[in-house]
């Protein structure tokens, strides 16, 4: 590289964040906030708040095919469309084309993603839960994969001041499995939920039910409007009421002063000085002009996302062979998700008179109960439920509905409560479930692909007997009549909570990040999006990379203070 | 001889009735098909001919009518289900609708002594009446495959409830709620013994 001083000196910053999801706007924000010059590079388009979404104010019937892709726009998107609900016309342009961005699965891996500012900090499900004792624990009292190097004690504080400032609403309920937080007040439950809750806690009385904890204010906070009950999260929330970085972290990080964000810029490698053994900066190609450029700083933050951070690093091979930080072997390694679509639903007798106004976007959670004070002889960790009451649809089935003007009246009719709920489990990490790089298939920009090989094994097959038999329990004994379940194919990826590829741990030699999320090797690179996760717990996992990710974020200024980076 | 006048007369109104839904702008190639009759073969694949819609226009309005409010065709909801079946759903599905349409308008004919569309409204509702109980009565089968009738009411029903006309006018739908009330009576839920519409 023969680079003139002055154009190295205007591609340097104190910082430079790589992502711009929900891990990469923290970064960003707490970095700026200290006072860092921040470059923050975002591999996909720009989009601006409300500005660039599309449908975020669109009445339902304005979709084209009610809301469904055609058989031509589906062929873009063969694999996001996998979970069945998440490329609709409301939000297809959130999501990659499969055709542009490919990979390869010697097993299934339904990598789901979108490549633009905000990230999934703009689709994703909001549900916020913070990790237990129990969960920091677990692998050590387990001797499973390698021991958290961080305690739940040193990260309480972080997880508070994500949340006030996130905003999350929920109830503190006192479970050791899911400690409180701090919290903007609950939504409630519905009739039905509230009968519900009643029933299962008489009947087992190691279970509980709480309504769920969202990232949605429930009253306006930090200049932000409260949540206007429209669910429809997933088009933009024009009053800025849900959590994402265009919402959130990216106006205080602007706000600053201190910011630079360059979208369309694919982060190919970090740079690194063999003679001070730290990190320069990164090496981008320019999406739009397909030219490389170089840009410097004292840290690196990787939030790309689990996969994509991992990525960067195994292609980081300069002084490498195997890829920075991968000294451990365990980069790319150990990939966890959440296994779910399992579960059970049926109708609730009752309450003929009433209903509800307004889409409330949050459900109920019930938490983990499993291994706690017993042992399972089946399985060890355990899984909450999602769900949720409601009463849609019309009485009659469409078999019954007369032809004619009383049809009309007829499908004002409200048909019956329903509820249902799935189970969202603990996946173990496994040395063998990985990702690698292949030079065998180019992507479009000519860059390496993922590979991923990496499943589910007997302890997640167990466990989720058990999450379709103990729904279908809860239920019927809560008096739900007409109980089905049901059960998905297990597919890694389909949780959209992939983690792992770079766990931490106080090894270097069986981990790849320290217990400030520094990469063992070069210790002024951070990894804090979810591929730090030393295990995944079965919580939503989205709160977590954001405590960690300010965590490290002072931790990061206060070593460049004391001249340790 | 009495019946056919009648055929011819009749058929000269459906290309009325079809020109008026495409906008009056009927082209000549769909026209002659119509003129050639049922057994012609498709003149299109990415929408119904000018004869497949008039009889699905005739029996939608049959199954949600105009009263006071809009019935399926004056929806919307017609095209819509003619843009979802053409674009939306898979070739199978749809060759298997095309045929069971064809199957309708041939026993239809047979049935009436003369084509669906070119019988007046009173036969034309009877008709859809009687073929939409024998369905029902007939089930799914061994096949898993819905009877027309079946599978024409169930497609109407679902796209006409995805129209502003069928969310908001017949069923109701607020855009901005603003509030969550979780328990409220049915009577007093928004505008009131109304149910929300269900987009998913």
């Amino acid at each position: 590289m023969h680079l003139n001083i002055k154009a190295k000196q205007a591609n340097t910053y104190d910082a430079i964040v790589v992502g711009s999801g929900i891990s990469g706007g923290w970064a960003a924000k707490e970095l700026t906030e200290k006072g860092l010059k921040t470059l923050m590079l975002e591999r996909g388009r720009q989009v601006r708040h409300i500005i660039d979404y599309p449908t975020g104010s669109s009445d339902v019937w304005e979709m084209p095919y009610r809301d469904w892709l055609t058989q031509e726009e589906l062929k873009d998107y063969p694999i996001q469309n996998r979970t069945g609900y998440a490329v609709r016309q409301r939000s297809k342009h959130w999501w990659v084309k499969d055709t542009e961005h490919p990979y390869t699965e010697k097993q299934r891996f339904d990598w789901m993603r979108g490549y633009h500012v905000g990230g999934r900090s703009l689709m994703w499900g909001r549900q916020s839960y913070r990790l237990s004792p129990m969960d920091f624990e677990a692998n050590e009292k387990e001797g499973i994969a390698v021991p958290w190097p961080v305690t739940y004690g040193e990260i309480a504080p972080w997880y508070s001041y994500v949340e006030r400032f996130a905003g999350i609403n929920g109830k503190n309920e006192g479970l050791a499995q899911l400690p409180d937080g701090d919290f903007l007040p609950a939504m409630e439950m519905n009739c039905v939920e509230k009968e519900v809750k009643k029933r299962i806690e008489e009947n087992f009385n190691d279970r509980m039910m709480t309504i769920g904890r969202s990232a949605n204010l429930t009253r306006a906070h930090n200049g932000r409007a409260a949540c206007q009950y429209r669910n429809m999260c997933i088009q933009g929330c024009p009053f800025g009421a849900y959590f994402s970085t265009q919402s959130s972290t990216l106006p205080a990080a602007v706000a600053t002063g201190n910011l630079t964000l360059r979208p369309d810029s694919i982060v190919t490698e970090v740079i690194y000085d063999p003679e001070t053994q730290k990190a320069t900066g990164v090496r981008i190609l320019d999406a739009e002009t397909m030219e490389y450029r170089e840009y410097y700083a004292k840290i690196v933050f990787l939030c790309a996302s689990s996969i994509a951070s991992a990525y960067i690093l195994l292609n980081s091979t300069e002084h490498f062979a195997n890829g920075m930080g991968n000294a451990s072997g365990e980069l790319g390694r150990n990939i966890m998700d959440h296994h779910l679509n399992v579960g059970a639903y049926g109708e609730y007798p009752g309450f003929d008179d009433m209903y509800y106004y307004g889409r409330r976007p949050n459900g109920i959670y019930i938490p983990r109960f499993r291994n706690i004070d017993d042992k399972h002889p089946d399985f060890i960790r355990g899984y909450g439920y999602q769900g949720a009451a409601s009463r849609t649809g019309w009485k009659k089935d469409i078999a019954e509905l007369s032809i004619g003007a009383k049809l009309k009246e007829e499908v004002n009719q409200p048909g019956p409560w329903t509820f249902g709920i799935g189970g969202f489990g603990e996946w173990l990490p496994y040395h063998e479930n990985k990702m690698y790089l292949t030079t065998e298939k180019l992507d479009k920009f000519g860059m390496p692909t993922v590979v991923f090989d990496a499943g589910g094994k007997e302890n997640e097959m167990n466990m989720r007997k058990d999450m379709k038999n103990q729904a279908a329990e809860m239920l019927e004994a809560a008096g739900l009549t007409n109980v089905k379940t049901f059960e998905d194919e297990i597919a890694l990826g389909k949780g959209i909570h992939e983690m792992g590829t770079a766990r931490m741990g106080a090894d270097p030699a069986t981990s790849v990040l320290n217990k400030w999320n520094q990469i063992h090797e070069v210790q002024n690179v951070f990894v804090t999006d979810g591929a730090f996760m030393t295990s995944s717990a079965c919580q939503n996992p989205s709160l977590t990379y954001m405590a960690f990710t300010a965590r490290a974020a002072e931790h990061a200024v206060n070593e460049l203070k004391k001249g340790n980076l | 001889m009495d019946n056919l006048d009648k055929r011819l007369i009749s058929r000269k109104e459906a290309i009325k009735k079809a020109a008026l839904v495409f906008g009056g702008v009927l082209s000549t190639p769909a026209a002659l098909t119509l003129l050639q009759g049922c057994s012609a073969p498709r003149s299109s694949v990415d929408s119904f001919t000018a004869a497949e819609r008039a009889t699905i226009d005739a029996i939608a309005d049959i199954i949600i009518p105009t009263t006071d409010t809009p019935g399926a065709t004056e929806s919307g909801a017609v095209q819509l289900l003619e843009d979802m079946l053409f674009f939306v759903q898979s070739e199978d599905d749809r060759t298997e609708f095309l045929d069971k349409l064809a199957d309708f308008e041939k026993q239809a004919a047979k049935d009436l002594g003369m084509t669906f569309v070119e019988a007046s409204l009173e036969m034309q509702t009877e008709y859809v009446n009687k073929v939409h109980d024998e369905a029902i009565a007939k089930g799914v089968g061994t096949t898993g495959s819905k009877p027309f009738m079946w599978q024409m009411k169930e497609s109407i029903v679902y796209t006409y409830f995805g129209t502003e006309v069928g969310m908001t006018q017949v069923q109701q739908y607020v855009l901005v709620p603003g509030r969550y009330d979780p328990c409220v009576s049915f009577s007093e839920a928004g505008e009131g013994n109304k149910v929300w519409a269900w987009y998913s």
